[in-house]
């Protein structure tokens, strides 16, 4: 499977600055060798360049959680097998020693997690969380660091800051709670920041806040950004690249417009079919993708989303099936037999810029 | 056996000893004991179950099946065999019931800091970089302290329990004019008939000493919680 390498410029085109994260080819395997392992990751490659919002977008168990645990390095290692590569400004991440990656957590990328309940420890003050990852990896003195978090907590948003340094998470609404998770993450000023469903966890009016505010954050200091997300509408607001994970591995690469304007995947166009859309006409019914993410056919055997494909047939009983290139547009990849087609209108419009 | 008077409220034991003034010289004798020796207890089985809990791999492996084994003598009889070796003594008595619960912190600490391992915030801490020594001290013991406390209060009920146990069985501390509320049951075990008293007022002690350390324990969990703290 050959897709992207650090030359191309991605998806969307834009910019031609090398990459600041290339994963090529990652795969991990879990469960002894004895067993017949489990392919949770199966293959994955994409770059990330720096200001550049990538998303991950699939099903719960479609390896995209994983996928970012391994770029962080912080799978278990006993059990687990990483193959391929990632690497972070040209330096090789798997298989680098447990020191170097200790070194770069937290300074050279960071990870805001789901769920801002459980993620914060809850017996110590949101300040001392906060200095903590500064004293780690800055040179800041205890008063030096105490001020830099007052300041970290200002600019996520979090009123009166000085005082709630001192309070402790259960003292935070959950949407605070997130601004101060994301405070942490982006105390050292890291240049990847790996977001794993930053939003599900909050209501929806919180959610938009938060979603502005990483935004914000990628505009104003160019960092790079994967985000991992189920949610397509986080994806249309937030992402400029997409990656569309089913069962471990890549079915759909595209730059926004064209994920949302021209799927090609029937995944893809089952997933978008499966939301509401403001432009739909009055009472269609809205169409969800039959059967559940267990019902999949290793990749080794076929296309694995041949269970739950409208348009399966015998076609799809390829082995390994490649990660093909769109034929108009270079950038965009899928896999699959059966293409969704492209519309005759949209198909004019989208080649003329 | 003179009974209570104006004199000796309480009335004197067999040897013609005020019963009021042994009870409150045995307070003394049986609080240190119990304290000092979860104390140690608490530092040695916590330290082991810290080191297991915390950096697991081998250093687990090797520490815990010595925990098992410690574990698997009744703790009391554990206790008894200490004393003996030791020799009788009020030190041997201290380390003879801290030795007992050993095991019992340092599986409660490792099993509790196991169970934070898996938590959603330390793996935040990891994806910050952080030390494993910080983690684990910062973050996965201060969550992990709370039953390890309880606990601790709650054997030093038991521990005073066994102090006049030790003596009863007579490997306490030999020095008689040292009063002590276990020594003072098992003198008045032959006389159990005649004054019940002599058995009943050391026995209430304890059995109140106990129950105010519980209590205390379960007072000091809430305050400890910081979800409880208004």
């Amino acid at each position: 499977m050959s897709t992207r390498t650090s030359q191309d410029p991605g998806p969307s085109g834009a910019d031609s600055t090398s990459a600041l994260l290339e994963v090529d080819e990652l795969t991990v395997t879990f469960g002894p060798k004895s067993k017949r392992p489990v392919h949770a990751v199966d293959g994955v490659s994409f770059s990330v360049r720096p200001g550049e919002v990538v998303g991950l977008v699939g099903e719960s168990g479609s390896g995209k959680s994983v996928t970012s645990l391994a770029i962080m390095g912080l799978l278990p290692q006993r059990g687990v097998r990483v193959g391929g590569s990632v690497r972070f400004e040209g330096r090789e991440l798997v298989g680098a020693s447990q020191q170097t990656l200790t070194d770069m957590r937290g300074r050279d990328m960071a990870m805001v997690f789901q769920d801002p309940m459980s993620s914060l420890n809850p017996v110590l003050p949101i300040g001392l969380q906060v200095t903590e990852v500064l004293r780690r990896h800055t040179d800041l003195d205890r008063e030096g660091a105490r001020a830099e978090a007052e300041d970290l907590l200002r600019r996520v948003g979090i009123p009166d800051p000085r005082r709630r340094l001192k309070d402790y998470p259960h003292q935070l609404s959950g949407g605070m709670r997130q601004r101060a998770l994301i405070a942490i993450a982006l105390a050292c000023k890291p240049r990847l920041l790996i977001a794993d469903e930053p939003t599900t966890a909050l209501d929806v009016t919180i959610q938009a806040q938060v979603l502005e505010l990483l935004r914000k954050l990628v505009t104003d200091t160019g960092t790079a950004m994967i985000m991992i997300t189920h949610d397509l509408g986080v994806v249309a607001g937030l992402c400029d690249d997409v990656n569309v994970m089913y069962s471990g591995r890549v079915v759909e690469t595209a730059g926004r417009q064209e994920l949302f304007g021209v799927p090609r995947h029937r995944y893809t166009e089952g997933l978008l079919a499966s939301i509401p859309r403001m432009d739909a006409p009055r009472g269609q019914p809205l169409r969800p993708i039959p059967g559940t993410p267990r019902d999949t056919i290793s990749w080794s055997r076929a296309c694995a989303f041949a269970p739950r494909c409208p348009v399966v047939d015998d076609d799809c009983l390829v082995p390994d099936l490649e990660l093909t290139p769109d034929r108009e547009r270079r950038f965009h990849l899928h896999r699959c037999v059966h293409p969704a087609d492209v519309p005759a209108a949209v198909r004019t419009t989208q080649e003329t810029p | 056996m003179p009974g209570p008077s104006e004199e000796y409220p309480w009335g004197l034991d067999s040897t013609g000893v005020d019963l009021q003034t042994q009870i409150v010289f045995g307070a003394r004798q049986s609080l240190l004991i119990g304290v000092v020796s979860t104390s140690l207890g608490l530092s040695v089985g916590a330290t082991i179950g810290l080191l297991a809990g915390g950096f697991g791999g081998k250093v687990d492996l090797i520490v815990m099946r010595f925990v098992d084994i410690l574990l698997s003598i009744p703790s009391l009889l554990l206790a008894v065999s200490i004393a003996a070796i030791l020799g009788q003594s009020q030190t041997s008595v201290m380390i003879a019931i801290g030795a007992a619960q050993v095991p019992i912190f340092a599986r409660l600490l490792r099993g509790s800091l196991l169970q934070q391992r898996a938590s959603d915030y330390v793996l935040a801490s990891w994806s910050l970089g952080l030390r494993r020594r910080t983690v684990v001290m910062n973050h996965m013991l201060p969550n992990s302290l709370g039953p390890v406390i309880v606990q601790a209060t709650l054997t030093l009920a038991t521990a005073i329990i066994e102090v006049a146990a030790l003596s009863f069985l007579g490997l306490g501390d030999p020095n008689p004019s040292a009063a002590e509320w276990g020594r003072m049951l098992v003198q008045a075990q032959n006389r159990l008939q005649s004054d019940p008293h002599l058995a009943l007022l050391p026995g209430i002690c304890i059995a109140v000493t106990a129950l105010g350390f519980t209590l205390f324990g379960e007072a000091l969990r809430e305050a400890l919680d910081p979800k409880s703290r208004r």
